[in-house]
């Protein structure tokens, strides 16, 4: 039996502008098995981004808990919050998003630098994921000098830098182009599977989404079990 | 450690957007600095400057003077002596203010001025009266001479050896004071650099007058030394112990209306730089945000990769903090540079005017020292960097405020 990693319990979220408030996602309520991977899916605008930020702790629900291990992070403050994203979660956005002052190998770094551990351990796990994902020739080049899809295989390593119980993918490949997007995607799905981590991403892509274990899709801000 | 790595490294950022934000930080705390600095400094040298003249040439540092009773029982020259004798006393010098009618005999000019008799030895030992006034025209002292300030010199189209004819009011026999008509020669004319005194002030030798003047009036000008200029209490107590009824002012007393002046002059001096403060603080505080507002998006990806708020907080205060510093070292070296040699660069600057309008510019020409005090820059640039820390930790706090993917929406 496995274990639920990541709850939501009738997760509400609503964007207040002036007078109005935009309801985004309503009353989800969402398991996530420890080693599984699970793929969202729904049109433009739908709230995926939303509930992806939510199950990272980057933004919070308006109403219900989200529950990690079973511990409600709705209770936690920013330090607890903080340590928790540091440890447990590693995100992998859209548009890949680097320090653009630092190099591949300081960019993969900074979270075990954050976490406080020894340079010289935290700059040889960086190398070899940087190697794993045929960047040893690139470690010092600034984001700037990397292409799109360099740069998202950065940032894939940067979230598996701490060896994250849960990792988060926005769109991994939604700004590469086919073959970058093959590349990223054999990669992404490669290191999760090495590492034994658990996934969780959003992508309009179907056939991204069906290399996952479940596919959710989110429609009228509920979500509708797919496969 | 690591967030101090990263203030570095943002601080000295080669992305053009965040190198140019604190390079407009950078050269507006620089030029800040400088202008505070320069502005403060000329004002205190001016003011210095203004004190020295008055307490050297006008008052003297004490002034002693005895009531009428005992000022008749009194020999000067002994009273000279014994007040010499007093510790940090380094000149005596007897001396009478009175107002006379003069006319230059040979111009034929007539004005009212003041008369100051005094010993000759004023003019001729080291003394700060001496050190400050130079001889502009002819020669001074002697007996039966007397020198002109100089602009009473030219009101009086005086020439050197001219004759003056003065009216003085002095010991009557029927009456207290009585008019007395005296012959001077006109042998010289001197500058001080205080404006009124060379307009109103004739200097002759006290010695011939002294029986006719009376010796109620005669005043004892007490010069000190450097240390005790200022803070002259305990000689003031010495003199009080040994003449008990003698007045005795200090040079602050002597120009009580001139020195609430200068303090007050000095009170508007601060409340300008405080002006200039809140106008380098808005600046900041304006610059502050732009930083915050150009590292948004990195303190987004900070945060989502783990760093807290109070990382965050301290990676933009190391970079505000080495930001700040490096320009205030560069607007204070700009800032003492410029005032070593002001009087070049206004130099420069009426030299300049002069290329294109053949004319000099007065204030330009004023020869300007500046008096740069280390305590008042130690308190300026402690000021300003505790400016910069303070506006970018409130706009830590505003911005910080925000959910993670807030600040990434944001950018």
């Amino acid at each position: 039996m496995t274990d639920t990693l990541l709850q939501f319990r009738t997760v509400t979220k609503r964007f207040i502008s002036g007078d109005s408030s935009l309801i985004i996602l309503e009353g989800i309520d969402f398991g996530l098995e420890e080693g599984s991977s699970v793929a969202i899916t729904g049109k433009s605008g739908c709230g995926k981004s939303t509930f992806l930020n939510i199950a990272g702790a980057l933004d919070r629900p308006s109403e219900g808990s989200v529950l990690f291990k079973g511990k409600d992070l709705g209770g936690m403050g920013d330090r607890e919050l903080s340590r928790f994203r540091n440890r447990h979660v590693g995100f992998v956005f859209q548009s890949h998003i680097l320090l653009e002052d630092f190099s591949a190998l300081e960019n993969v770094c900074v979270p075990a630098m954050i976490r406080g551990a020894m340079r010289k351990e935290v700059t040889a796990r960086a190398t070899e994921l940087l190697d794993r994902v045929g960047l040893a020739q690139r470690l010092h080049h600034k984001p700037g000098k990397l292409s799109g899809g360099e740069r998202q295989r950065v940032a894939i390593c940067r979230a598996l830098m701490n060896s994250p119980d849960l990792i988060i993918a926005d769109e991994p490949t939604g700004s590469l182009d086919e073959d970058s997007s093959d590349a990223i995607e054999n990669l992404l799905f490669d290191l999760v599977k090495e590492e034994g981590r658990t996934l969780l991403m959003v992508t309009h892509d179907m056939e991204l989404a069906s290399r996952c274990s479940t596919v959710y899709l989110l429609h009228n801000r509920s979500l509708q079990g797919i496969s | 450690m690591f967030t101090l790595h990263l203030a570095w490294r943002y601080a000295f950022s080669k992305s053009n957007r965040h190198r140019n934000a604190a390079l407009v930080i950078m050269t507006g705390i620089a030029v800040g600095m400088l202008a505070i600095i320069i502005m403060l400094s000329l004002m205190n040298s001016l003011q210095e400057e203004l004190l020295e003249q008055v307490k050297s040439i006008e008052s003297f540092h004490l002034q002693v003077s005895f009531p009428a009773a005992d000022a008749t029982s009194l020999k000067v020259a002994d009273v000279a002596g014994k007040l010499e004798g007093a510790a940090h006393v380094v000149q005596v010098h007897p001396y009478v203010n009175t107002q006379v009618l003069v006319q230059d005999v040979e111009s034929n000019r007539y004005l009212t001025a003041r008369l100051r008799l005094v010993d000759d030895a004023i003019w001729h030992s080291d003394n700060p009266f001496s050190r400050q006034t130079r001889i502009v025209g002819g020669t001074v002292g002697g007996e039966g001479n007397v020198s002109l300030g100089s602009v009473l010199a030219l009101k009086l189209a005086w020439q050197p050896g001219d004759t003056m004819r003065m009216t003085i009011l002095a010991s009557g026999r029927a009456v207290v004071l009585a008019p007395m008509t005296v012959e001077l020669k006109g042998t010289g004319a001197f500058v001080s650099g205080l404006p009124e005194f060379d307009e109103s002030t004739m200097i002759g030798e006290l010695s011939p007058l002294e029986a006719a003047i009376g010796p109620k009036r005669i005043l004892y000008g007490l010069y000190l030394d450097e240390q005790t200029i200022d803070r002259q209490a305990s000689v003031v107590r010495d003199i009080k112990a040994m003449y008990p009824t003698a007045t005795v002012r200090t040079w602050q007393q002597v120009n009580s209306a001139f020195h609430s002046a200068l303090m007050l002059e000095k009170v508007l001096m601060y409340l300008f730089l405080f002006f200039m403060f809140v106008i380098l603080g808005v600046n900041m505080r304006n610059a502050s945000s732009r930083l915050l507002h150009a590292k948004q998006r990195e303190l987004a990806i900070l945060r989502a990769v783990g760093s807290g708020h109070s990382d965050a907080t301290r990676i933009l205060l190391g970079q505000a903090a080495i930001v700040t510093l490096i320009g205030e070292v560069i607007g204070v070296a700009g800032g003492v540079l410029l005032g070593k040699h002001i009087g070049r660069v206004f130099g420069w600057m009426n030299s300049l005017q002069y290329l294109f309008t053949r004319q000099n510019n007065l204030l330009l020409s004023y020869p300007f020292t500046t008096t740069i005090r280390a305590s008042e820059v130690v308190v300026i640039f402690l000021s300003v960097l505790a400016l910069s820390l303070g506006f970018t930790y409130l706009g830590c706090r505003r911005t910080l405020h925000k959910e993670p993917m807030e600040m990434l929406y944001h950018d």
